[in-house]
């Protein structure tokens, strides 16, 4: 039984380093994220109304549509978990301790080892490609309209724009630089299909990616990148996006985020879920913005 | 008692504090468990559908949506069984939520209409809280409209519940 949407929400955190992570980016995309927490405050932040009798009556009506696996949001919530970190927390704690706890952070930094290009483009297609499965989910839209993804684009607003701004930012600028569209598409070009069945993130979203063989599933994986090319090369250039910059961001927000962009890069893979957290945000906002049009 | 000042020792007594609340008492239910047990999926008990198998599909009902123009952006969102939203953008900036709702998902969303004091089109309207107005066309479709700025008042929302297909929606289905 999938978790309740009230629990998920309650259990999203106010600190922590993801929500860092996410502050140190707001400069991106400044006036546009709130890390709203709790399942209560987002039903009054989104519909704008404290009456509790109303917050009462959408909060049901959003649970019993999330509830109700053919409406699609628990699909794109499972989407945006399975699109995170692979280890998370409990990858970092097993390393740490096989380290010893006398080593702390900085020397686990050093112990970081930076993913290889192939890994870095591989994951960061896989993010965007989920990002499109759920963004098809959570719209009623079919799962492979990657031209209706496109076009929403310039339109994301709240915890979708932020995480999008995070992905071109910490999967996309930072390891791979300003290009990084053209870079990972180079680099998926050199890829095979044995190498994309290894990933880890694919193996979890294999059963929601367009394509009926690997291959074909590569295919809508890269093409999906190149779909976004005109779109990130104008946000990068908009914001004036360089890795130092974000690094340097990064850095202000926390010492540990401080060293070799690819091992920062590396680290906030591990050790954040941006995707998850902001995911479940977009699903709460779009369930209960529907709760709220129907009661 | 004294906080200890070690890790392991904030941690023992955390735990310690925890278990004794546990057990000590049950704590408030939330108010959403009653709707959660009422309505969760699981084999031994499958709980009736969000939306009516008789609800139209919400493509269906993007026809009847204002158009793009001098008053602003129309640009669809969700598009569900029985459901279809609109975000509606000034200068790239959010100006109302536009939604048409099948009431065949959701038969009590009619119950606030049998009092209604205004109209639009003919049909019954209610302003809901401080952000929402909603019609109810052919007492079957919610027609909603909700602020997402702020001045966006009670009539301001009437005029963009008249800028939808009101009739068109009456006859089509």
């Amino acid at each position: 039984m999938a978790q309740p949407l009230f629990e998920i929400v309650d259990q999203l955190p106010a600190g922590g380093l993801t929500v860092a992570m996410l502050r140190a980016l707001d400069w991106v995309v400044p006036d546009t994220y709130d890390n709203l927490t709790g399942f209560d405050d987002t039903i009054r932040a989104v519909t704008g109304e404290t009456d509790e009798a109303f917050v009462q009556a959408v909060g049901e009506r959003a649970i019993h549509l999330y509830n109700d696996r053919s409406e699609g949001y628990q699909r794109a919530l499972w989407i945006y978990q399975a699109a995170d970190a692979t280890q998370g927390y409990a990858g970092t704690a097993a390393f740490l301790s096989k380290l010893g706890q006398s080593v702390g952070f900085l020397g686990f930094l050093e112990r970081m080892t930076p993913k290889a290009d192939t890994t870095q483009a591989i994951d960061l297609a896989l993010k965007l490609t989920a990002e499109v499965a759920a963004f098809c989910t959570l719209n009623g839209l079919p799962g492979d309209s990657t031209g209706d993804f496109v076009r929403s684009l310039s339109d994301a607003r709240h915890a979708r724009r932020m995480r999008l701004a995070a992905m071109v930012c910490v999967d996309g600028v930072l390891p791979l630089g300003p290009d990084f569209v053209r870079k990972a598409a180079d680099v998926l070009d050199g890829v095979g299909g044995s190498m994309l069945r290894d990933n880890e993130r694919f193996k979890r979203l294999r059963g929601v990616i367009p394509g009926d063989s690997t291959a074909e599933q590569l295919t809508f994986v890269r093409d999906g990148l190149l779909a976004i090319g005109d779109w990130a090369d104008a946000f990068v250039a908009r914001h004036e996006l360089t890795a130092d910059r974000i690094a340097s961001s990064l850095k202000g927000a926390s010492d540990r985020w401080d060293g070799r962009l690819d091992l920062v890069a590396a680290t906030l893979d591990m050790t954040t879920n941006y995707v998850e957290h902001t995911g479940v945000q977009s699903v709460a906002r779009a369930v209960i913005s529907r709760a709220a049009a129907e009661v | 008692m004294p906080w200890p000042h070690t890790l392991l020792g904030r941690t023992v007594a955390g735990l310690t504090v925890l278990l004794v609340l546990a057990c000590g008492g049950a704590a408030e239910p939330s108010r959403w468990e009653a709707i959660q047990e009422q309505t969760v999926e699981d084999e031994a008990a499958p709980a009736g559908a969000s939306v009516s198998d008789a609800a139209i599909e919400g493509s269906r009902l993007n026809a009847y949506f204002p158009a793009s123009g001098d008053d602003g952006e129309v640009i669809f969102k969700q598009e569900k069984t029985g459901f279809a939203q609109a975000l509606v953008t000034r200068d790239g900036a959010p100006h109302v939520t536009l939604s048409i709702s099948d009431t065949r998902s959701n038969p009590s969303a009619r119950d606030k209409f049998a009092d209604a004091a205004g109209a639009v089109g003919g049909f019954p309207m209610v302003h809901v809280g401080s952000r929402s107005t909603s019609a109810l066309v052919a007492d079957r479709f919610q027609v909603q409209v909700r602020a997402e700025a702020d001045g966006v008042d009670p009539a301001a929302r009437a005029a963009w519940l008249e800028r939808f297909d009101l009739g068109g929606l009456a006859q089509a289905f």
